[in-house]
């Protein structure tokens, strides 16, 4: 009980950050591939399970454009951030950041 | 190894929305080459089919990749659950105990039926379960959509009836309103004929109603919505103020008025032969637990009225 506890509330903190983290990572462009190492490298695994659907709503909203490209000899579906994705992006880092700021002082 | 990655796909394709299938397949397959091909790297080999196995397991079960694409949808949002959780049960134990003292009634008096009415118990429980099901999903969609719960004027739970406020005398239970409500809404479900349930009992009879009956009809269906009006009230301001008391307890005496006139009218039943059963002892039976039944509704809206009468007083 007390662990499955943890892990919900491990995934209600992480549902949040992992959309900020992939809108920031994707001031760059990147394809699905490797916007998931990169975001990797950086500390933060997503499973390819929730990133693609993730990229989706997010490309619904909005927030991201798309594109099918070949690179390698193979067709990829790159993504960046749009113009509405780097207001939202920015408001959400504001947010974000005052809250990491509350949360230091209060632990 | 191809084939397994595209019978990974294929049960994918079919879950997708029609119109994004082929693309989210086309970048699922792009996806899936690139990690098969890192980790063919790493080990300097190709894949067995047991690797390219985990690394499909990795993407996660078809079934549940699908569900992520799809708009989240939901019937009954956690704002709501709670209450309809409890409505939900009210019903099905209401039902329950009905349907279980007419199940025993009809084993006591040696019916062949008693099973028969467990069978309409069950249908009658899955109909009103679906009732109140929709009542609910209709008033958490309405609620979002119409910002009920958002714009409120706190200033408003200083509720007035007829335009006479008062000071709040003492809390509602809002359980025991909504199983109020749940049993209203299960009485005017098989007044106005939502659901179908008729008594099989005795010998082998169908017990109906007479047009003897037909004088109540409205004026009880009536009483039951305002009854059922009253108690949304409850719902939403769970304290009694003395003009609210005096509302149920006029409501209360309505009832009462009901269940006396009720229990004076003669020949409210009859039975309908099954097989060729005589009828005479199904109706007697029946008559002699429906003024029962009546009594003790009297009963105990008698002492609900008493209890509002001494709200009353003591105010």
């Amino acid at each position: 009980m007390g662990d499955e506890l943890i892990e919900k509330m491990r995934m209600e903190l992480r549902r949040g950050s992992l959309t900020i983290a992939v809108l920031a990572q994707l001031r760059a462009e990147h394809y699905g591939y490797t916007l998931r190492k990169a975001l990797e490298e950086l500390g933060l695994s997503i499973d390819e399970g929730t990133l693609y659907p993730l990229l989706r709503r997010l490309e619904s909203q909005g927030l991201l454009t798309s594109e099918w490209r070949e690179e390698d000899k193979r067709e990829k579906r790159f993504y960046k951030l749009s113009a509405e994705g780097r207001k939202v992006l920015s408001q959400l880092l504001d947010e974000w950041r005052e809250l990491n700021a509350s949360l230091d002082r209060i632990v | 190894m191809a084939d397994l990655v595209e019978h990974y796909l294929l049960q994918l394709r079919s879950l997708l929305p029609a119109k994004q299938r082929e693309d989210i397949a086309t970048e699922l397959r792009e996806s899936i080459r690139g990690a098969v091909a890192e980790r063919e790297r790493e080990l300097g080999r190709a894949l067995s089919d047991d690797e390219l196995a985990s690394v499909l397991k990795g993407y996660g079960h078809p079934l549940l990749i699908a569900g992520r694409y799809l708009p989240i949808q939901e019937l009954i949002g956690p704002r709501l659950f709670p209450f309809y959780w409890y409505a939900l049960q009210a019903v099905v134990i209401v039902i329950a105990v009905v349907t279980g003292i007419l199940a025993g009634i009809a084993f006591l008096t040696g019916a062949r039926t008693g099973l028969q009415v467990l069978v309409d118990g069950f249908w009658f429980a899955l109909i009103a379960a679906a009732c109140v099901t929709i009542t609910f999903a209709v008033l958490d969609h309405g609620s979002a959509r119409f910002k009920m719960f958002e714009d409120f004027d706190p200033r408003k739970f200083e509720l007035g009836v007829l335009g006479v406020r008062a000071a709040p005398l003492s809390p509602i239970s809002r359980s025991d309103t909504v199983f109020e409500i749940a049993t209203l809404i299960i009485f005017v479900a098989w007044w106005v004929g939502w659901v179908h349930w008729t008594p099989v009992i005795g010998s082998g009879a169908a017990i109906q109603f007479t047009s003897a009956i037909d004088p109540y009809y409205w004026p009880l269906l009536a009483l039951a919505v305002v009854d059922l009006s009253r108690l949304a009230v409850d719902l939403v301001y769970p304290y009694r103020t003395w003009p609210r008391v005096l509302v149920r307890l006029t409501i209360n005496v309505l009832w009462l008025s009901a269940f006396v006139l009720l229990f004076r009218t003669d020949g409210l039943l009859t039975a309908i032969a099954i097989d060729g059963a005589a009828t005479a002892d199904a109706l007697s039976i029946t008559q002699n637990v429906l003024k029962p039944t009546l009594v003790v509704l009297a009963v105990i809206t008698a002492a609900l009225i008493a209890t509002d009468v001494v709200r009353l007083v003591r105010r």
